[in-house]
C-alpha cells in the first residue's frame, strides 16, 4: 500500500511539473517594441502569444522561387546559399557549448567592430557600426532545437517552442540613431 | 375541457415547447456570435453604429456569388491557412493588445476581445472602428478557400 501510495506521488508530481512546464509555455508572450524619436516620435508595440505563436508556426509560407536563398515552408526556414551550405552548424553550436564563457570572435575597424561571445549559456553578438548598435541575446539551447535533422534548414517551429520555454528575457535590441528596437519574451501581455 | 381536445392540446405544447427551445437556441448562438461592428467617421464617410449580428453576417456570406473573390490571388494561397489558424487559437488565447501603434498624428490599436478582433485607427482627419467576430473572420477565408477551388475545379 506504501508502494502504491509512493508511485502514486511521483505520477502526482510528474503530471503536475509537466503541466506546469506546458503552462509556462503557453503563458509566454513574445513582445517587439520600436521605438522612434524625432518629430513622428512614432511607437509600434507588438505582443504575441506564444500559443498562438506555437499554432502558426508550422503554416508559414513565404513560397519561393529557385532565385530565393531563404524561403519559409513547413515550419521550416530553408537556406540555399554557398557559404551556409559548406557550415556544419550542429557542430559549431555543440563545440561553442562544451566551451567555456569566452569572447570568441572580436573584429574591429575603423567604421565597426564586432563581437561574439558566449556566457551563462547564451550566445551574446554585439556589432556596432557608426551611430548603430545591434545586440542579439540567444540561449544556445534555442539555437540547439532550431537545428533540424534536415541539412541546409533550421526548424522554426521547434526554435518558437525552445523560445517560448527557455528564452525569457531580451533577445534583440537595436539602438541607432533616433531608433530604438527591442524584442524580447517575457510571462506579460503588455510591453508597457 | 372534452377529452377530445386533449391530443390536440397535446400537440399544440409540444410544438410550442419545440418553437420555443428553438427560439432560445437561435437566440443564443446570436449572443454567442457576437456582433460585426463598424464605426467611420471621415470628411467624406460618416458611418456610426452599423451593427450586425455575427450569426447573420456568416449565413449571408454564403450567399455572396464565387466571383466577388476572385480578387484572392498568390498571397491568399499563401497565407489563408495560417490566418483561418490564427482565428480559431485566438478564440482560445486571453483578451490582449496585439499591436499598438502612436505617433504625434495617429493612434493605431489591433487587440483580441472576447471573441472578436477589435481595430480602432484615429488620426488627425479620420476614426475607424472596427469588430469583426472570429468566427466571421473564418466563415469569410473560408468562403475565399471554397471559391478559389472551385475556380480550379
Amino acid at each position: 500500500m506504501y508502494k502504491a501510495c509512493k508511485y502514486l506521488a511521483v505520477l502526482a508530481a510528474v503530471l503536475v511539473l509537466a503541466g506546469s512546464a506546458g503552462a509556462g509555455n503557453r503563458d509566454q508572450w513574445l513582445h517587439i517594441v520600436v521605438e522612434e524619436d524625432g518629430h513622428r516620435g512614432e511607437t509600434v508595440r507588438v505582443n504575441l502569444p506564444f500559443q498562438l505563436l506555437e499554432a502558426l508556426a508550422p503554416l508559414i509560407e513565404t513560397g519561393h522561387s529557385r532565385h530565393d536563398d531563404i524561403w519559409i515552408s513547413g515550419g521550416r526556414i530553408h537556406i540555399h546559399c554557398g557559404d551556409f551550405e559548406d557550415l556544419d552548424l550542429r557542430a559549431m553550436v555543440e563545440a561553442v557549448r562544451d566551451a567555456p564563457d569566452a569572447e570568441y570572435i572580436t573584429v574591429d575597424s575603423d567604421y565597426e567592430s564586432v563581437r561574439v561571445a558566449k556566457e551563462k549559456g547564451n550566445l551574446l553578438i554585439r556589432a556596432e557600426d557608426g551611430d548603430e548598435t545591434v545586440k542579439v541575446t540567444l540561449r544556445l539551447d534555442v539555437i540547439d532545437e532550431m537545428l533540424s535533422e534536415g541539412e541546409n534548414e533550421l526548424d522554426l517551429q521547434a526554435m518558437v517552442a525552445a523560445l517560448g520555454k527557455h528564452g525569457e528575457g531580451e533577445i534583440v535590441r537595436v539602438e541607432g540613431g533616433d531608433e530604438l528596437v527591442r524584442i524580447w519574451v517575457d510571462s506579460k501581455s503588455a510591453s508597457d | 375541457m372534452s377529452t377530445s381536445n386533449r391530443p390536440f392540446l397535446g400537440v399544440f405544447v409540444g410544438v410550442l415547447l419545440v418553437v420555443m427551445l428553438g427560439g432560445v437556441g437561435l437566440a443564443w448562438s446570436v449572443h454567442r456570435a457576437g456582433m460585426l461592428e463598424i464605426d467611420v467617421c471621415s470628411d467624406d464617410v460618416d458611418l456610426r453604429g452599423f451593427r450586425v449580428p455575427a450569426a447573420f453576417a456568416n449565413a449571408a456570406l454564403w450567399f455572396v456569388p464565387s466571383s466577388v473573390f476572385n480578387c484572392a490571388d498568390m498571397e491568399f494561397e499563401l497565407w489563408g491557412d495560417l490566418v483561418a489558424e490564427a482565428c480559431d487559437e485566438l478564440r482560445r488565447c486571453p483578451d490582449f493588445t496585439m499591436v499598438h501603434i502612436t505617433s504625434d498624428h495617429e493612434y493605431v490599436q489591433v487587440r483580441k476581445e472576447g471573441d472578436a478582433l477589435v481595430v480602432d485607427v484615429e488620426d488627425d482627419q479620420d476614426a475607424v472602428h472596427v469588430s469583426v467576430p472570429l468566427s466571421t473572420a473564418k466563415a469569410f477565408i473560408k468562403k475565399v478557400k471554397a471559391s478559389q477551388d472551385w475556380d480550379r475545379s
